[in-house]
């Protein structure tokens, strides 16, 4: 028994090893915007389809907000809403917050 | 000494995974507030009570949980136990509990790191044949990292001691006070990299599933491997594992495993 997990705990390790040197896809963020028709932020920490689709649950709960995108290749959310009901961005990162995932401070503002 | 290196094993993995949901390893995944997540899991489980001969039983189990707020869910844990031929499926002890995601840190579009505790007990709900007959205290903490298409997770469960079931499945259910450490790693086969639309992603799990009594990490304990599949689509996922096991040491309450297959779904809505 000690031999098979002395065996397993240093396989694990190697796996470990190895993992922290693998690439992430990760991309430059696209640079936030909100105008008349749509809100759109980078989003970071969409890690499986199911987790990202809380994103969209959450946002489509927003009044007025009648389509959301996920682009999980790039970490970006978009909501679009009717004329006069766009989210603000306090509204949109609260909601994306309470997904549980993260709006990186360092997104560029642009209307 | 084995239980040392587990965790040493584990604690190094926490530079690296998150959030794909592997089959035996518990996950700090949690449903969005006010949204539910139901898990179906059926287990098929081949023992060896003696040389020669095997039995089989097996276990469906449903896991509803729902979201309070981002970071902390309820979950309720209805199973129903089959024993093998001669006996037919009978309800088994309700289990219900509180997860709380005390850490996430996200560091890219994919990347994550999270870390949950749950709390719990399972209720002596059961039928006559497959209940502890006691109030069963469990505590679990997971962790998990996800960095690109790589995914890899550590939990570590207790459960408190009762009376034990009369034909036990699993090492929890001896009446002793257990302890579950648990590994994984999840390869994202498909995609290679996600398009601009939410699509689904197909996963290679190989998980590491420990086994032992926590007053005595010499005594009774068992090492399992189990390699599977995870399908992964916005609203569902699907899953098949199959645990082999490794090694067995000092199994005196309960039978030798000879293998068990299990097959999920998920859904969240």
């Amino acid at each position: 028994m000690n031999h098979s997990f002395t065996w397993a705990a240093l396989s694990l390790l190697s796996l470990s090893l190895a993992c922290q040197s693998a690439p992430s896809q990760q991309n430059a963020p696209t640079a936030e915007f909100r105008n008349a028709e749509a809100i759109g932020l980078p989003v970071y920490g969409m890690s499986c389809p199911k987790c990202a689709n809380n994103i969209t649950h959450k946002l489509i709960d927003l009044v007025g907000v009648f389509d959301v995108e996920v682009d999980m290749e790039r970490g970006f959310v978009t909501a679009k809403a009717a004329p006069g009901f766009v989210p603000t961005r306090d509204e949109f990162v609260e909601a994306i917050t309470a997904a549980g995932f993260t709006v990186p401070d360092s997104a560029g503002a642009g209307d | 000494m084995r239980y040392l290196l587990s965790l040493l094993a584990a604690l190094s993995l926490c530079g690296a995974l998150q959030a794909q949901q592997a089959s035996w390893t518990t996950a700090p995944t949690l449903p969005g507030e006010g949204h539910w997540v139901l898990r179906e899991t059926a287990t098929l489980a081949w023992h060896e009570p003696s040389p020669g001969e095997r039995r089989r039983s097996s276990m469906l189990s449903s896991r509803l949980s729902y979201g309070l707020d981002g970071e902390r869910a309820v979950f309720l844990d209805l199973p129903a136990r089959g024993l093998g031929r001669d006996r037919g499926p009978s309800l088994g002890d309700v289990a219900v509990g509180w997860k709380w995601r005390f850490h996430a840190q996200n560091t890219g579009p994919v990347d994550t790191t999270r870390m949950s505790l749950s709390l719990g007990a399972t209720l002596p709900s059961g039928a006559e044949r497959s209940t502890s007959g006691e109030v069963v205290p469990f505590a679990d903490l997971a962790w998990m990292s996800i960095s690109g298409r790589l995914g890899l997770g550590t939990s570590l469960t207790l459960e408190g001691g009762g009376d034990p079931y009369r034909r036990p499945l699993w090492a929890d259910e001896t009446g002793e006070l257990n302890m579950r450490f648990a590994a994984a790693a999840v390869w994202r086969i498909d995609p290679v990299r996600y398009s601009s639309s939410l699509q689904a992603a197909t996963y290679a799990c190989v998980e590491l599933i420990s086994n032992a009594k926590a007053d005595d990490l010499d005594g009774e304990s068992e090492l399992l491997l189990a390699p599977g599949l995870l399908y992964e689509a916005p609203s569902f996922a699907a899953e098949l594992s199959y645990a082999l096991p490794l090694h067995s040491d000092e199994l005196e309450s309960r039978p030798e495993l000879d293998g068990a297959l299990l097959f999920g779904l998920r859904f969240l809505w």
